[in-house]
């Protein structure tokens, strides 16, 4: 499988300079037969929910290249409520450049960024997902959409986009301070928001169908944080990918039917699991899902899985149906995410939900947000008595990373846990 | 408290600090390395965030005013908070947008600041002193009629200065930092108006999202500079690129004074192309020989050229320890091969990295002038010319005088330069000539997928331990270095017809390579190596035939 999609990626490569609709059908295509694989084969290793989550977001992909007339290009803590209340397809943009690296197609576009002038050291995903617009393989989205939160590529990268196709952009401006101020503040950019969906799609929202979505949103949230605790004593098999599909589910995706009944088959998955085995980990940021030397570590490993990502754990707060402009502005001011400390707290209250043995801090090329603060996270995790390991590499972009060095440092930090729990 | 507070952002509310009567400057840090800083925050942030952590642990500056600009100065306050040695540490929180909520929102911002001043600090405001200093921030600027601007990141006093010294029109600071204009009050106290003038004050910085780029019509040539790990600039001069029609610089810094030799001759080959072809030089009016020195990194070449523009003598030594003993020992060499003695030669004229310290020279010129003005000479319809050398790879687009439009340069790292062939043939254990005939018979595509020569070089490995065969290998590393530099081009916007310079134009597995990623031919002249020391001969010639006119 892994020398067709070489092939397959290098074929992209090929193509999308020269003719750029072609790639993109090609894409569009390698990722339907994939999802035809997921349904028919299945990874009988996955807990039912992972197989469906790997299948829901294959679909989601091939849907907003399929249908980008009816898609806005979102940022991935974008919360979609209101995309999803009116028929908007969310074109994640993290995800969509995730996809190109699975399919080993991420350097033509990575290059045609670079080539445009964008920085060398700018975040991976951002630069990819620019690229392949530049190259004319990803098509024009309806409009733009997006927040500050969490990273500085967010003002740029949208910004740059609805530029380039000559698109509507809004823009969610997420002040630091978390302070019922400035909750309503971001509330009343989300009525802005509605405003400016409606103008643009010239179709009427339904405000009780946004409470129904927020409503199921909230479930949502509440089944997870069964699962969480759950998570502290069981033993799911899984892999990194996985984990990132998660982040999807419970941003963009959430508030869909199909995030809740993700979050049900997985609280039902834990509750059937045998009990905690093996080296814990808590994974801050994204994952290099791609690298050999991660996947082989920590997939379907007895030894050694990650129990939870960071990116999962920070927008657990209470949503009103009632009030869904408030509870959508809540998810962003209120996010853990949202302010350096903040996030530190988490990461340190999330290692002792979760009971785990480490912490990886995995510092993705270009990512300021995370890098600039890996040394005030290792140090307060292990004042806590988390070991933590500050890995830098690349989550998307091969052309960043060594597997050398990823394989060293991840295993000797493993051999080092392995042996804490020994003694 | 007593102590001055710093600050780093043209949003810092200078005018309201004045109305306290606090001691405000100011950081402009300027840094020998980052010890500190990447020990506390990530060998990867932004240099300027690095430098003022830096700056403020070595100076033990106890009182910063932070805004939160970017990620990097959110950063920047974590650490320093983490770290609890600071007295007063604030972060004002600024909109990106600047709507009647943003300007509310801004205003309380302010007045969460003000309760702190009044806290730590213990003084009171007087409304009047802000006024008048928010009415001095808000006098017209002049600025000269012709200027070159500086735009993009902060670049800092000592930038400013280097820049200063080697343009020889005006410096108009227009950077993130520099470029500071308020709107006046609209009456006669210090109001909420005034977040609001803060907020929307003349050039909004990158990230603004009401930011749009525009052009400075008096400005006769626009460097825009970038910071390396700056999220931010690197937009602004995609945008300068396609709206300028002057002449565009762009120049990457990390606030050290690292690498001043590759960012004096991207300034000096700059102001050659915005302003007169021939400096203050003294070459006299007739000429029986001149001669060029091209002082690289790995290698010196030297022409000498009768006034027929004949080649009579030339040399390609190693530039060796010293690039004065480099150059002595090329032009000797080149003089014995044209049978002539150093008196002979009426005129010299050096370039390279080693230009301004070889001396016995009668003026330097940048190895990009004297790149263009060689090509043009060896292939008159050439338009952009491709140099890859010892440590850095150019492209230079030309016009039909062979005079330089615009050009870029890769930045101080070595990937895709010869450095890296070179690295990389080690490596391999093959020689460069060898390297150069086994990457045309490659029959497997194998992809390096790092540029970053360490991880090519433990990739290259990898293969070898696979049993791939070189040739295969060298071609993924020709395609590598191909990408790099066809990304230059494009960066340029390079039209054919191509011509190509440089030690690594021996190399036929790069040029075949280039063509393809390019899509066009590429001429390699037989004197391509000797591109550089050719066009300085040249342009001594050039000036003479102009002092005689």
């Amino acid at each position: 499988m892994s020398d067709l999609i070489r092939s397959f990626g290098q074929y992209i490569d090929a193509k999308a300079p020269e003719n750029p609709v072609y790639a993109r059908r090609l894409l569009l295509a390698g990722y339907r037969a994939y999802g035809l694989k997921l349904r028919m084969t299945p990874d009988r290793r996955l807990p039912p929910s992972r197989r469906y989550s790997a299948q829901y977001i294959n679909r989601c992909v091939t849907k907003m290249l399929s249908r980008p007339e009816r898609a806005a290009l979102v940022s991935v803590f974008l919360p979609c409520e209101l995309l999803e209340a009116m028929d908007i397809v969310p074109m994640c943009a993290e995800l969509y450049a995730a996809f190109l690296t699975g399919a080993r197609a991420e350097a033509v576009f990575a290059e045609a960024a670079e080539a445009q002038g964008i920085a060398e050291t700018y975040c991976s995903y951002h630069k990819i997902l620019l690229g392949s617009a530049y190259a004319g393989v990803l098509p024009a989205p309806a409009m733009v959409v997006n927040t500050s939160l969490v990273c500085d590529a967010n003002n740029l990268t949208f910004r740059e986009l609805a530029r380039h196709f000559n698109v509507p952009q809004y823009y969610v401006d997420i002040p630091e301070g978390q302070t019922e101020e400035n909750v309503r503040y971001v509330a009343d950019q989300f009525r802005e928001l509605a405003a400016f969906l409606q103008d643009h799609t010239h179709r009427k929202l339904d405000e009780s169908r946004l409470g129904e979505i927020v409503a199921r949103a909230r479930d949502t949230l509440g089944e997870y944080r069964a699962c969480l605790s759950a998570r502290r004593e069981r033993f799911i098999p899984g892999d990194v990918t996985s984990e990132l599909y998660e982040v999807y589910m419970l941003h963009n995706a959430l508030g869909s039917a199909e995030s809740r009944r993700y979050a049900e088959a997985l609280r039902r998955d834990l509750e059937q699991a045998p009990a905690a085995k093996g080296v814990r980990l808590l994974w801050l940021h994204t994952i290099p899902n791609w690298q050999e030397p991660v996947t082989e570590l920590l997939n379907f490993n007895d030894r050694c899985q990650i129990v939870g990502c960071d990116m999962n754990l920070e927008g657990f707060v209470d949503l009103d149906p009632a009030r869904p402009y408030e509870s959508m502005a809540r998810r962003l001011v209120m996010s853990r995410w949202n302010g350096g400390q903040e996030r530190v707290d988490a990461a340190v209250d999330a290692a002792k939900a979760l009971d785990v043995d480490g912490v990886v801090c995995f510092c993705h090329w270009g990512c300021k947000q995370t890098m600039g603060l890996s040394g005030v996270l290792k140090s307060t995790l292990e004042q806590a008595g988390f070991p933590t390991l500050i890995l830098n590499g690349d989550g998307c972009d091969r052309r960043n990373a060594s597997d050398g060095q990823t394989a060293t440092r991840l295993g000797a930090f493993l051999e080092m846990l392995e042996r804490g729990r020994t003694e | 408290m007593t102590d001055t507070l710093y600050y780093v952002c043209k949003y810092t509310p200078l005018e309201l600090l004045a109305g306290f009567s606090i001691r405000t400057e100011r950081l402009d840090p300027a840094p020998a390395g980052f010890e500190c800083a990447d020990s506390c925050a990530h060998p990867n942030l932004c240099g300027y965030g690095k430098a003022v952590i830096e700056e403020v642990i070595e100076k033990g500056i106890e009182c910063l005013l932070l805004v939160d600009c970017c990620d990097v100065c959110r950063r920047i306050y974590d650490v320093l908070k983490a770290r609890g040695t600071m007295k007063f540490l604030f972060l004002l929180e600024l909109p990106h947008k600047q709507g009647p909520a943003e300007k509310r929102l801004f205003a309380k911002e302010l007045k969460r600041l003000s309760d702190e001043i009044v806290k730590s600090f213990g003084c009171a405001f007087d409304g009047e002193r802000a006024l008048s200093a928010w009415r001095d921030s808000a006098r017209p600027q002049e600025q000269p009629d012709k200027h070159v601007l500086l735009t993009g990141a902060h670049g800092g006093r000592v930038l400013l200065e280097t820049i200063r010294e080697r343009i020889s029109l005006p410096v108009v600071d227009g950077t993130c930092t520099g470029a500071r204009h308020l709107q006046a009050p609209a009456g006669g106290a210090f109001d909420s108006g005034y977040a609001a003038a803060l907020l929307e004050q003349d050039r909004p910085c990158m990230r603004m999202q009401f930011r749009t780029e525009e052009i400075d019509p008096a400005a006769v040539g626009v460097i825009c500079h970038t910071v390396k790990f700056c999220d931010y600039y690197g937009f602004a001069y995609r945008c300068s690129r396609e709206m300028s029609e002057v002449p565009l610089l762009k120049i990457e810094t990390d606030t050290t004074p690292q690498s001043s030799g590759q960012l004096h001759t991207r300034l000096d080959a700059f102001n050659e192309t915005i302003g007169p072809a021939d400096g203050g030089d003294t070459i006299k009016r007739e000429i029986r020989f001149a001669a060029g020195v091209d002082s690289g990194s790995a290698s010196t070449d030297a022409v000498i050229l009768d006034r027929e523009k004949h080649i009579v003598g030339w040399a390609i030594l190693p530039t060796g320890a010293g690039a004065a003993a480099g150059a002595e020992k090329a032009l000797s060499a080149a003089l014995e091969k044209a049978g002539l003695a150093r008196g002979d030669i009426d005129a010299v004229i050096t370039t390279g990295y080693g230009r301004e310290t070889i001396g016995a020279s009668d003026a330097s010129v940048t190895e990009i002038t004297c790149h263009a003005r060689g090509a043009h000479f060896l292939c008159p319809n050439a338009r952009t010319v491709i140099d890859i050398g010892g440590q850095d790879s150019k492209v230079i687009r030309i016009d039909e005088n062979g005079a330089v439009v615009n050009f870029v340069m890769n930045d101080k790292c070595a990937a895709g330069t010869g450095r890296f062939l070179e690295m990389m043939a080690r490596t391999l254990e093959l020689s460069m000539s060898e390297m150069s005939e086994l990457g045309l018979r490659w029959k497997k595509d194998v992809t390096i997928s790092s540029m970053c020569t360490v991880f090519a070089e433990s990739e290259v490995v990898s293969l070898i331990a696979e049993n791939t065969p070189p040739e295969d290998i060298i071609h993924g590393l020709n395609m590598a270095v191909a990408g790099k530099t066809v990304s230059l081009a494009k960066r340029l916007g390079g039209v054919p017809d191509y011509v190509m310079t440089g030690g690594v134009a021996q190399n036929r597995g790069v040029v075949k390579a280039l063509e393809e990623k390019l899509g066009a031919p590429i001429a390699v002249p037989k004197e391509a190596q000797l591109c550089g020391a050719l066009g300085a001969a040249l342009i001594a010639l050039d000036r003479a035939a102009k002092a005689e006119r």
